[in-house]
């Protein structure tokens, strides 16, 4: 025996492992292909064609300011959304909050048909099931249905109008209409100061712009349409503003400004006070309370002073944050900033009719009392949002029936008794109204992912199931419904719905009437925070 | 040394099958050539496209000009007519059940191409490419079979313009692959 054979690789040792490599591979190279199928549909949708896409004009419903949409539907699946540029507010932008709305559109957590509550549990049931139920509980209401209640999310448009419409028809009080998202402190100041809930700023008209806390480009308002502002403004050749950020987080607005100012929490109030020359602050006073050092703080005075056209934003998350805003509408007020950059007249329509957390608050003590015998909740999260502190959840407890339209499971919906899921936006009707005089149309993109229905459609059908209020509603369905009040009718809906947007209003909702408080809620209810 | 050269041998054969792997591919020797497998129902192609009736491939499949996927007929296209024709032929029977059942037919799938090659059906056939050329007379095949290989080296002969008659096209890469 040689030391090489030893050593080496033998000849049959070799020979077997080319052979088996080359027999796997023969295996899993050379069979024949798996065996797919072909499956045709049962019957074609109309204008549909396999493999190219089609596109629909819509309208986001991720947040309140309802930007328009073009939704790529291939296949009877939508694939993409992109910005709608015939669209006022947005003009073909969209924000990644807007484009993730086909996560929510396809989440697997979606309930996939309405439940019922039985021992304990949320079981399955038919829509036919949780309709009766739903229309039993609402005739055992009688005369107690003026202290039923109604959360809804807020959107503008028409369907507000719809559902105060449906609410009154019960005797129950018009909806609530929440956006937890939404500074509330900013809009409860706005409506104060220029009457409307949420002006145009006109970054282009301003040589300066200070925002103090104020999040513009990402999240505060109508930040879509904020961003296109401010692009343009600083994409001016000459005359471009200067932008200086006061807050303690160097937010996306913070890292496009020209400068941050890392002021401490809670000090925002007194740096516009000594912007405006307000109270006698002085920047001394000012760098005391933020940390700022004075020469800081009296160079951007000193900047401030000087340019004219300026604009002072304010808000945020801030103790004192209506007091904040009414702080830099004066100081804006003073400076002549109103009409030339900040333009209440065009003003965003989506923020009118939002309902300051009082008024949730006002609910839930009515609730805690007892006083409520129903809770129905659309599209927001209250028990989620609210706070533990306000005890949403132990005060729901004691409402005897729960209704939710919530098209996933939360912290709401988990209380509730019946859940009669909602469409996604993108499988809805409706509309909405960005700016006022333009309606901005929402058409579904594509068939329900799952055994859901709108909820405008539930509440057609929940009248239309008892004989004595049949006749209330003659058409069958919200969309019908819709194009029956359009102006110009279904004619001009269907020109204008592939561009997504034409000329028309919607009645702002009027201001509603509370039933009175039955016991205090426990902190002050004031409007703006 | 001799130790060395007896490995370098397994490196060396295993470059050598992979080449060889490669082009019995491109040449067609592994493709799924002649494939006809039996269909839930036996439709019969040269009843329809052939002898009296004609008609035309867009009938049925109704994208094949205007997307990359020819289309396949909805069971209600067939339904269309089979509702008052041939009802009591074994394999209408077998159609009107899976009609009534609401369920589609599920077809066994013969033309595929790899996942990395995408075949837009509607720029050939605009382009003036019959069917019949790369699917064979298929108005005359009782139970479809795959008539080409439809490997690169096929698909190639024809962008390269020794088709007949002659048709030229793009045969660079990214043409047909991703």
């Amino acid at each position: 025996m040689s030391v090489e054979e030893t050593v080496g690789v033998k000849r049959r040792d070799f020979l077997k492992v080319v052979g088996a490599a080359g027999a796997t591979t023969a295996m899993i190279g050379c069979s024949s292909e798996k065996v797919e199928k072909l499956i045709p549909y049962l019957v074609s949708p109309d204008e549909t064609v396999p493999g190219v896409s089609t596109y629909y004009a819509t309208t986001c419903r991720e947040c309140s300011a309802a930007c328009g949409v073009i939704a790529e539907t291939r296949d009877g699946r939508t694939i993409k959304l992109e910005g709608n540029p015939a669209h006022p507010l947005n003009r073909g932008a969209l924000c990644a909050r807007g484009q993730s709305a086909l996560q929510g559109l396809y989440n697997p957590d979606r309930y996939r048909g309405p439940m019922i509550r039985r021992n304990g549990r949320l079981e399955e049931v038919t829509w036919d099931e949780a309709l009766k139920l739903f229309v039993q509980k609402l005739g055992e209401l009688g005369g107690s249905a003026q202290n039923a209640a109604f959360v809804n999310r807020h959107e503008s448009g028409s369907l507000p109008l719809f559902l105060n419409e449906w609410l009154a028809g019960m005797g129950i009080p018009a909806s609530l209409s929440i956006d937890p998202n939404a500074d509330h402190a900013a809009i409860a100041a706005n409506r104060q100061a220029y009457g409307v809930a949420w002006p145009r700023y006109d970054f282009s008209a301003a040589r300066l712009i200070i925002s103090v806390g104020a999040d513009f480009l990402d999240g505060w308002g109508a930040s879509v349409a904020h961003q296109l502002d401010f692009a343009d403004a600083r994409a001016k050749l000459t005359g471009a503003p200067r932008m200086v950020y006061v807050g303690a987080r160097r937010s996306l607005t913070g890292l496009n400004a020209d400068q941050w100012i890392n002021a401490r929490p809670g000090s925002e109030l007194s740096i516009v006070h000594m912007l405006g020359g307000v109270n006698a602050v002085t920047p001394e006073q000012a760098a005391q309370q933020s940390g700022v050092d004075v020469a800081t703080l009296t160079a951007l005075k000193r900047e401030f002073d000087s340019a004219r056209p300026a604009m002072l934003l304010a808000g945020g998350a801030s103790p004192s944050g209506m007091e904040l805003c009414l702080a830099a509408y004066n100081v804006n007020s003073a400076s002549g900033a109103i009409g030339t950059t900040i333009k209440p007249a065009e003003a965003i329509n989506s923020f009118e009719g939002i309902d300051p957390p009082s008024h949730l608050r006002v609910l839930a003590a009515r609730m805690q009392a007892g006083a409520v015998p129903m809770l129905m909740v659309r599209g927001v999260d209250p028990v989620y949002s609210m706070g533990k502190s306000l005890g949403f959840a132990a005060a729901m407890a004691k409402v005897p029936f729960k209704v939710s339209f919530s098209a996933i499971p939360d912290e709401t919906t988990a209380m509730c008794d019946l859940v009669l899921p909602d469409n996604h936006a993108l499988e809805s009707w409706g509309d909405a109204e960005p700016v006022r005089g333009t309606l901005s149309l929402q058409q579904p993109a594509m068939d329900p992912v799952f055994n859901t229905r709108s909820t405008a459609d539930v509440l057609i059908a929940a009248v239309r199931a008892t004989p004595a209020t049949a006749t209330r509603y003659p058409l069958p369905d919200y969309r019908s419904w819709l194009l029956a009040r359009f102006p110009g009718g279904a004619s001009t809906f269907a020109a204008a719905l592939p561009r997504g947007v034409t000329a028309g209003t919607t009645p702002v909702p009027t201001t509603r009437t509370l039933p009175a408080p039955l016991v205090m809620p426990p902190a002050a209810a004031t409007a703006g925070d | 040394m001799k130790l060395q050269r007896k490995w370098l041998a397994v490196p060396g054969l295993i470059a050598l099958a992979a080449t060889a792997a490669m082009l019995s591919a491109y040449a067609g020797a592994s493709s799924s050539e002649r494939n006809s497998p039996a269909q839930p129902v036996a439709f019969p192609h040269p009843q329809h496209a052939a002898g009296a009736l004609k008609m035309n491939c867009v009938y049925c499949h109704f994208s094949a000009n205007k997307s990359p996927d020819p289309g396949m007929p909805a069971v209600g296209t067939c339904m269309g007519c089979h509702t008052v024709i041939a009802t009591d032929k074994p394999e209408i029977k077998k159609l009107a059940a899976f009609w009534n059942a609401k369920q589609p037919v599920p077809w066994v799938r013969i033309h595929k191409l790899p996942e990395y090659v995408h075949f837009p059906h509607m720029r050939h056939v605009n382009g003036g490419v019959s069917c019949q050329t790369c699917h064979g007379d298929v108005q005359n095949m009782k139970q479809v079979s795959q008539a080409s290989s439809l490997n690169m080296g096929w698909c190639i002969n024809c962008h390269v313009g020794r088709s007949n008659p002659p048709l030229k096209a793009r045969y660079d890469c990214a043409t047909c692959h991703y």
